[in-house]
């Protein structure tokens, strides 16, 4: 079968353009990954099923594994590599889940926070099952899922001392 | 990008629907709106389409209407923006709930309320609550504009309902007549992102203790989401006692000839589908 011509698209991702030549098929994920260099976005079932390649798209939590990468132009990407700079202090969420041993193979992590992060954005004080719900889209092979869910509770909270 | 897929296609994102219709009348042409359901078949080697049109641009399927003379959903409205509109939620308030509660907030984000009907699944949640609230399909083609009931759509599976160059632009529902109560269970094997392994949507009137304009859908009791006339006509103008509950449920596992696959037995998914229609028939008469 003869491929779709190659186009130039310009991708906002972390607030950085990025110019990146793909064709219609490419799926955002491996351009995020490979075009964009932000290996953050993890593909886990390549079924829409895992939640390992989230991303946030106008803020939202949406599934790169299953968006076309010419869809997103000219929408607002965020991947995990936003949450902090390589020197920076961490995000609230990624302190947490240090704090709260919330991480263990790491393969669901960035996803997770993608997911909790745009939870506190709409709900800076959320209950267990608001939380619950939120990640309710990510799974964690590991199982690991009462610590992620005190270690989002716990940013919550320290994002509304901070505002006090 | 080498891990991208193997199968390579064209994309239109026409913006003009009689553009649309020329392109979706094309051999091998699929249509696109949200893209979960096009993307997990493409993902998984599924697709076979050698353009995809993506209706997103076309006028109109951004409208989510809601007024005296009833809700209109267009094409590229999202389960998340549904959930959102708590206009909509006060006229068809199970229809809300259930929308907010479909896969995951990723899903919802992108799925279409369109969608979840146009996509002609065997399981559905929002397509028994849709069928007994009549909501009707509004479809542009080549051969002009017609209106087709969701219950007729999902009488065969995926667009099989519609002919080439033809896609549903919106979808809407009439006010529900007062005192139309709506009752919905489903059960499912997770609580979180799972779709129903069966579910009952029953809707009746009640005055006096007794049913009436009644309205029965069930997913898992045959192949696609269907109305059940018979368990219908077993509750019409009946009251709710418990001789009338076992008489309706009887009807329904009478009625129901359900699918046997990995998930479940056909026996299994009889006997759950009447305590779901049990569970349904006990919200209505507390509500």
């Amino acid at each position: 079968m003869t491929q779709s011509a190659k186009q130039t698209i310009e991708l906002d991702v972390d607030g950085e353009i990025v110019e990146v030549a793909v064709r219609p098929h490419h799926l955002l994920v491996d351009v995020l990954r490979e075009g964009c260099g932000r290996i953050s976005v993890k593909e886990g079932c390549e079924s829409a099923n895992c939640g390992a390649c989230t991303v946030l798209i106008d803020g939202q939590p949406t599934l790169s594994c299953i968006t076309l990468a010419v869809d997103a132009v000219g929408h607002k990407i965020r991947t995990a590599e936003s949450l902090s700079g390589p020197d920076g202090p961490l995000h609230p969420l990624q302190e947490a889940f240090i704090q709260n041993h919330a991480i263990q193979c790491g393969f669901c992590t960035p996803g997770m926070l993608l997911a909790s992060a745009a939870l506190l954005e709409t709900t800076p004080n959320p209950s267990e099952s608001e939380i619950r719900n939120a990640i309710g889209g990510n799974l964690c092979r590991c199982t690991g899922y009462v610590r992620i869910v005190r270690a989002v509770g716990e940013a919550a909270q320290v994002g509304q001392s901070a505002k006090r | 990008m080498a891990g991208t897929g193997t199968m390579s296609f064209a994309y239109e994102r026409p913006t003009d629907w009689s553009e649309a219709g020329r392109l979706l009348a094309l051999p091998g042409a699929v249509a696109k709106m949200g893209g979960c359901d096009v993307l997990t078949k493409f993902r998984s080697g599924r697709l076979q389409a050698q353009t995809v049109v993506a209706l997103n641009a076309l006028p109109g399927v951004d409208e989510l209407s809601v007024d005296a003379g009833g809700a209109r959903i267009g094409a590229a409205v999202t389960l998340a923006q549904l959930a959102r509109r708590a206009d909509f939620a006060v006229g068809w308030p199970v229809i809300a709930n259930a929308a907010a509660r479909i896969a995951s907030p990723a899903i919802r984000a992108s799925a279409t309320v369109v969608g979840n009907v146009a996509q002609g699944w065997s399981v559905s949640d929002l397509v028994p609550l849709l069928q007994v609230c009549d909501a009707e399909l509004d479809i542009r083609g080549p051969a002009g504009r017609w209106k087709m009931s969701v219950a007729d759509y999902a009488k065969t599976p995926g667009s099989a309902a519609l002919k080439p160059g033809e896609a549903i632009c919106a979808l809407a529902l009439k006010p529900l007549p007062s005192g139309l109560r709506v009752a919905y269970k489903r059960f499912s094997f997770k609580q979180a992102f799972d779709l129903p392994l069966v579910s009952v949507a029953v809707a009746a009137a009640m005055k006096s203790g007794v049913c009436g304009d009644v309205r029965v859908a069930a997913v898992g009791g045959h192949a696609m989401p269907a109305r059940c006339a018979s368990v219908e006509a077993a509750l019409n103008g009946k009251c709710l006692d418990a001789a009338t509950i076992e008489a309706v449920a009887a009807a329904l596992s009478a009625w129901a000839d359900p699918p046997a696959d990995f998930r479940a037995s056909a026996a299994y998914r009889r006997q759950v589908l009447t305590t779901m229609l049990r569970r349904a028939l006990s919200t209505l008469a507390g509500a």
